[in-house]
This record gives C-alpha cells, sequence and structure tokens, in this order.
C-alpha cells in the first residue's frame, strides 16, 4: 500500500524489509560496496533491531521493559540500553512539558521514542561501517543520510492522512530524521497524558531533525497538545531547529519556516 | 458548503497566527472585542467574511517577502477595521477582526466565545507560528514515505493478516 511513486527500483545496493516491531522495516543501501559486505550491513541492522524488540516491547512478556514494569527488574540493574532509554525518555518528558510520557496509559511504554532511537543508532552504526548513502524507515519513521547517487539528496513523502496513495509535502536532503505521528488511522490514539483524552485536532504532525528519536516524541507530544501544539512546534523550530508539517483534523496545513520542503 | 465556508473561516483563522507573528502585534488577543454582542450565525454576514478572506490572500504573498520590502505587492483591501462572521471550532466560536491601513492588513486578532482559555493559545502573536498552507495531493517520485499508518493497530492488523496469507 506504498504511495504512487514511493518505489523507484534500485540501482546499486541492496533493498530489504522485514517485519520487527510490528510494523514493516525496509532498509535501502545505495554505496557501491561488494554484495556480501551490503548483505552482513542488512543483516546487522535487522539483528539489533530485533535485539531492541527482545528488550522493549511491551508485547514480549519477558521484555526487559515488562520486566520492570512488573517490579521484577530495578532501572539500575538493568541493562545500559534500558538506562539510555528511560533517561531520554525522562528528559523529553520535561522538554514537552509532560506531553511525551513514556507512562502515558498507565504503564511503561517506551515505544515512542525506541522505534525512532533504534533506527537512529542503525543509521549510525551504517555511516560508521562505511554505507554513507541510506534510508531506514521503520513503520513512517525514516532516518536518511547522503543520496540515491552521488550528489543527489534523498526525496521523501509526507503521507496524506486521507488520500492513501498521495503525499502532501516532499522533503529533500543528505542527513535528516523524519518523524511522523497522527491520529488519521481508527484505532490508533495519542493520549493527553494530562486529561486521558485522545488527542485528535491534530491529524498527522511530521517533525524533521537530526535525531529520530527525539523527532519521533515531538511528534507524538504535539499530537497530544492538540491545537496548542502548533505555537509549540513553532517555537521548537526557532530553538531547537526541529522543524515540523501539521495537518489539522478539518484539513488545515502548516509549515516551520525551515522545512526541507521541495516546491515544484 | 459547510465545509467551505468552515475553510473560509479556518483560514482567517491561521491568517491571525500569520500576522501576528509578522508585524509581532499583539492587541490583546484574550480580551474580547464585543462579548456581549450575540454570535452572529455563520453564513449570514455575507459582507465581512470577503474581507477576512481577502485578508487571507495579502498575508499569504507579504509572507513570502519581508516586511520592508520597498514595493509591497498591491492588494486592493479598503482601510478599516473588520469583523468577520464567528467561526466554528469544536471548542467554541471564533471571531477574527482585522485592521487595513494603506490598502495592507496590519493587525490582526481573534477572539473567542465558549473557548474558555484555548483561544489565548491559538491566537496571540507572541511568538513565532507555523504558516499555513493549502493542503496538497501529490504523486511524486520519492524513495520513501513517513506516516503514521504503519503504526496504527489497523496497520498492524492488516499486516498480520497479510503475513498469514502469504504463508506457504
Amino acid at each position: 500500500v506504498s504511495p504512487a511513486g514511493a518505489g523507484p527500483e534500485a540501482g546499486p545496493g541492496l533493498r530489504r524489509v522485514e517485519f520487527v516491531m510490528g510494523t514493516a522495516i525496509s532498509v535501502q543501501l545505495c554505496d557501491p560496496l561488494p554484495a556480501a559486505t551490503l548483505d552482513r550491513l542488512a543483516d546487522q541492522t535487522f539483528d539489533w533491531l530485533r535485539e531492541v524488540d527482545e528488550r522493549f516491547s511491551t508485547y514480549k512478556v519477558d521484555s526487559e521493559v515488562n520486566r520492570l514494569d512488573r517490579g521484577e527488574l530495578t532501572a539500575e540493574r538493568g541493562s545500559p540500553l534500558l538506562r539510555d532509554v528511560l533517561d531520554a525518555c525522562a528528559d523529553l518528558w520535561r522538554a514537552t512539558d509532560g506531553y511525551f510520557d513514556a507512562h502515558a496509559t498507565g504503564r511503561l511504554d517506551p515505544s515512542g521514542y525506541v522505534k525512532g532511537w533504534s533506527v537512529q543508532v542503525a543509521s549510525d552504526r551504517l555511516m560508521a561501517a562505511g554505507a554513507t548513502n541510506h534510508w531506514v524507515n521503520a513503520g513512517g519513521d525514516v532516518r536518511l543520510r547522503g543520496g540515491p547517487v552521488p550528489g543527489q539528496p534523498w526525496r521523501i513523502g509526507i503521507a496524506h492522512p486521507w488520500e492513501k496513495d498521495k503525499v502532501a509535502w516532499v522533503l529533500a536532503g543528505t542527513d535528516l530524521a523524519v518523524a511522523t505521528s497522527g491520529t488519521y488511522e481508527r484505532g490508533f490514539h495519542v493520549v493527553d497524558p494530562h486529561t486521558g483524552q485522545a488527542a485528535a485536532a491534530l491529524c498527522s504532525v511530521t517533525v524533521v531533525g537530526t535525531d529520530l528519536g527525539t523527532a519521533d516524541a515531538y511528534a507524538t507530544a504535539a499530537v497530544a497538545m492538540g491545537t496548542p501544539g502548533l505555537d509549540w512546534l513553532a517555537r521548537l523550530a526557532n530553538q531547537n531547529g526541529y522543524e515540523s508539517a501539521v495537518i489539522t483534523e478539518d484539513g488545515r496545513a502548516f509549515t516551520s519556516a525551515g522545512l526541507p520542503v521541495v516546491r515544484e | 458548503m459547510r465545509r467551505g465556508i468552515a475553510t473560509i473561516i479556518g483560514t482567517a483563522v491561521g491568517t491571525v497566527l500569520l500576522i501576528g507573528a509578522k508585524y509581532g502585534t499583539h492587541t490583546g488577543a484574550g480580551a474580547p472585542v464585543a462579548v456581549d454582542e450575540p454570535a452572529q450565525p455563520v453564513a449570514a454576514p455575507v459582507a465581512t467574511t470577503p474581507a477576512a478572506a481577502r485578508a487571507k490572500k495579502t498575508a499569504r504573498s507579504s509572507s513570502a517577502k519581508p516586511p520592508a520590502s520597498p514595493t509591497p505587492p498591491r492588494s486592493g483591501l479598503k482601510d478599516g477595521t473588520y469583523r468577520g462572521s464567528g467561526g466554528q471550532e469544536a471548542y467554541g466560536t471564533i471571531f477574527v477582526t482585522i485592521t487595513v491601513q494603506s490598502g495592507h492588513v496590519t493587525n490582526a486578532s481573534a477572539t473567542c466565545t465558549g473557548c474558555e482559555g484555548r483561544s489565548v493559545t491559538i491566537s496571540n502573536g507572541a511568538y513565532p507560528t507555523l504558516r499555513q498552507e493549502t493542503l496538497a495531493k501529490q504523486s511524486a517520485n520519492i524513495a520513501t514515505v513517513s506516516g503514521a499508518t504503519e503504526t496504527s493497530n489497523g496497520y498492524r492488523a492488516s499486516l498480520r493478516s497479510a503475513l498469514e496469507a502469504a504463508q506457504p
């Protein structure tokens, strides 16, 4: 169900999709490396994402997150990765006036940060291994580096909430983290942690920056804020350089001034 | 029809954000202009709504240029103060008032009846705001898509069934 034009066939390199964390994760590598090297890098990427799922899934009974939530484990005795994630969630809780809340659903659920963070780490590792032209897309959260061919940026669509085969914007860049949160699919709710109610005013919020875990958390927080999230995102762009694109439930569209959008 | 009207009102409200940011003016959006006036029906005062709609155009075209542009675009607006008809939001009715001087919108403010603490957040121009634009529908040549669909329960359910169907 990918929008039209979403998949120009890859030239050199490798494209692989696997199902981890309850969603489809796609990896595109474009560097002219030996096939065996590209295969190994893709294997390592998905091994890492499966490790994250084992540790942080709320669906897996014996994940670290579930053991911590049940009181069978303390943060101090958890893995360094667990402590890093808990620290980051606490920082983001403060940075978002409490609107990003890993306890919003009444239990510990850091998945609003973990998906983006794990893709960010995967992309960082690919860079370090010499794969400097790639993108990783985990269920709509994208970290991209370089481009499809030397000197060309990647072009990334932002999904149109109601037209499944269309995009609302096209972004271009060589080093972007792009995260989208929204309410436009039935069954998916962002809860305002201050009221316990599902937030509805902002149908789709995309945040663009350098760190995908942070962008993911900011996008989720803005959806939870509802209409005041528009002003909060504007301040965020001014102060932190995280740009944004928003579609409201009544079909209005908003962008921050520095969004790397392609106007054709 | 109803949606068309809602769109006009919606863009008028967006104008407030834009102009407030541009001129850095804040005319006390929290203080209603005419609270004692009964809320006007959305469709009735036709004369006021086009003014708000034209104001939107002005604001958008001038936003593309710095305020100090030596040759500002001619907007054709008549000088004066115009109060738009009430725009229904889920949480209240919004009224936008604009001021036109020398053919350009120099101020805009919004009041909201029934909003109780929400209108101030969306209408004052004390800090920069996001720009409103037309929601586009594109079919573009792109590498991949960012969207919220794939984290939804609906997506997961569909994915699960697809994977089941794909079992050998």
